[in-house]
């Protein structure tokens, strides 16, 4: 097994001049990532980092990250892209929660870091992903630029040797209660995974694929490395705006776009250009994180009547579980698909026994792609993995040939824009107003983005407040896509016997 | 440049931002500012106070990066053909 940065490498040696990353006018090759990567690996190793440690990166799309990303890895730390949509609590959080005592910066995220950090300041080493970034002295004590540390001399660099199951990354994401947690990531699992992906996506050198989300999302490290293991083209697209994209993927030539349904939501509608248009290079699309409205995806077919369709369906606990071959979109309407090659898949009850075909219970993963937990979390990872089975908490069924039908959410959790949101999280936002009594989050249908986040509040007796009140706190406080768009007030919230909100009431 | 357009640009995207004396010449969605959600918001609000015509082909952060981006395209938009 080579881990994904040995990948780059060995991509590297064979076409060191094929296109490796664009971003805007900026395009590197092979060649230039990897001897970059080998540069910043070298430079960590002279302050110390490498294996056990854990290197942030707050930033946005560009080139720098792609690098940043490979050359933590390949001084043996482990790296946790954090979700550059968070702001102050989250940031915190996650700094805290993993130790990150060495961040990559892009400029643009600059003013939040350090808007994060307070008085305080941030203690540890800032590499500077942007040229230009002045940053102040009060907040950050030790600055360096990627530009020089990639731009000084070759430092001697003594490969480290990682083993398998060394932790690669962190991935954060949103659970049903509470902060953020960290789920960890292996050397393995990125590698069986880019192998698994390239595979069904039937992925070549000649591919261009295009990457709209963060890389602190798995099915964008998904590309990053698909793309390196086959030596193909990773198009980094900074604007999500709808014609920006429509841009690229002419433009560039895109061959294979990856992106949640809330994205095709949004180039679907009214005032898109994307309808306009022919993409005769568009080889594949593949759409994950939530369930793709059948009509998007009836539209999607007729403007791209060439374009393979991928539907999967994973977690990031278990980075990908199922997709759907684009064969069978006509014969299994609504299905998620077959297990990826190496990974188990079940439905069991309550009891845990699997469930008949037809019947919804718990989807649970075991195989291929399962992470060892939680990062410092012992009680949640037993919980949640037991004898190397993922318990998803997603609902859904099989077919009798085995195919999935993923059917929601069992705990609450929403999943918004292709986020998962902790109705938790903004419920205890919300009840940071004073006028406030209670507070529930629900998800419901929504006609363009696939989720809704509504919040229904009970006000204290006498107190004011409207919708724009409620919504306005949340967008200071919260990323934006846990923000309510919906606010409704009601004398009193639904309770289950035990006192607890009943969400399920409130639908 | 209209400093009408500025001043009523500057401030609608200051209380979609929650923030007070943004630069109106920095990118607002690359700095978190805004995000793409907040786009269909400007551009009802464009269409209303400024009775124009945002098409498909205009969606663009070229024209909408930064409060100076939406002046420069509100201004030729309002201009008589």
């Amino acid at each position: 097994m080579l881990p994904v940065h040995e990948l780059l490498c060995r991509t590297a040696t064979d076409s060191p001049d094929r296109e490796a990353v664009v971003c805007g006018d900026n395009r590197v090759s092979f060649g230039t990532v990897d001897e970059a990567a080998t540069a910043l690996a070298a430079f960590l190793a002279s302050r110390g980092i490498g294996q056990g440690d854990r290197v942030g990166i707050f930033a946005t799309k560009s080139v720098a990250e792609v690098i940043a990303i490979y050359g933590i890895l390949r001084a043996g730390a482990a790296f946790v892209h954090i979700n550059p949509q968070y702001r102050d609590v989250h940031l915190r959080h996650v700094i805290a929660d993993c130790g990150i005592k060495t961040l990559f910066l892009d400029g643009s995220r600059a003013r939040i870091f350090a808007g994060a950090c307070g008085e305080a300041g941030f203690s540890g080493l800032v590499v500077s992903l942007s040229d230009e970034m002045a940053l102040n002295r009060k907040t950050f004590c030790d600055v360096t630029h990627l530009r020089d540390i990639v731009g000084s001399p070759r430092q001697q660099f003594r490969p480290v040797d990682v083993g398998p199951d060394d932790l690669a990354a962190i991935i954060y994401t949103s659970g049903s209660t509470g902060m953020p947690k960290g789920i960890m990531v292996t050397h393995r699992i990125f590698h069986d995974a880019t192998v698994a992906s390239a595979e069904v996506l039937h992925n070549v050198s000649a591919d261009r694929i295009i990457s709209v989300t963060p890389f602190s999302f798995d099915g964008a490290l998904s590309q990053l490395f698909t793309a390196t293991l086959v030596g193909a083209t990773l198009v980094q697209q900074r604007s999500s705006f709808p014609k920006d994209i429509v841009d690229t993927l002419l433009k560039e030539r895109i061959s294979g776009f990856h992106a949640v349904p809330s994205l095709w939501g949004v180039l679907l509608q009214e005032r898109s250009p994307f309808p306009q248009y022919r993409y005769p290079h568009l080889r594949y699309v593949s759409i994950i994180g939530e369930v793709l409205p059948a009509k998007h995806l009836a539209r999607l077919r007729r403007l791209l009547a060439t374009t393979q369709f991928y539907l999967m369906y994973g977690t990031t606990e278990a980075f990908r579980s199922t997709y759907l071959p684009p064969a069978d979109l006509d014969r299994k309407p609504g299905s998620a698909g077959i297990p990826f090659p190496g990974v188990n898949l079940k439905v069991v009850d309550d009891a845990g026994n699997q469930c008949p075909p037809g019947e919804t219970g718990m989807i649970v993963h075991s195989g291929a792609f399962v992470s060892p937990g939680y990062w410092s979390d012992p009680e949640r990872t037993a919980s949640t993995f037991v004898n190397g089975w993922l318990h998803t908490g997603d609902q859904g069924r099989m077919d009798e040939e085995g195919y999935l039908y993923y059917a929601g959410r069992r705990d609450g959790l929403i999943k918004a824009q292709g986020f998962r949101v902790s109705p938790e999280e903004v419920e205890t936002c919300i009840h940071q107003l004073d006028a406030v009594a209670e507070a529930a989050v629900i998800g419901v249908p929504a006609e363009e983005i696939g989720t809704a986040v509504k919040a229904i509040v009970v006000l204290q007796g006498g107190a004011n407040a409207t919708a724009k009140d409620v919504i306005n706190h949340c967008r200071r406080e919260l990323p934006h896509y846990m923000v309510p768009s919906i606010v409704e007030f009601r004398p009193a919230l639904p309770k289950t016997n035990g006192h607890k909100i009943n969400r399920a009431a409130l639908v | 440049m209209s400093v009408n357009v500025q001043d009523q640009m500057q401030e609608y995207v200051e209380e979609l931002a929650k923030q007070d004396n943004i630069d109106p010449s920095v990118n607002l969605f690359e700095t978190g500012l805004l995000t793409s959600v907040h786009v269909l918001d400007l551009i009802a609000y464009i269409e209303e106070r400024f009775g124009i015509v945002v098409s498909p082909d205009d969606l663009s952060i070229e024209n909408f990066g930064s409060i100076d981006a939406m002046v420069t395209f509100v201004d030729k938009a309002m201009q008589p053909v």
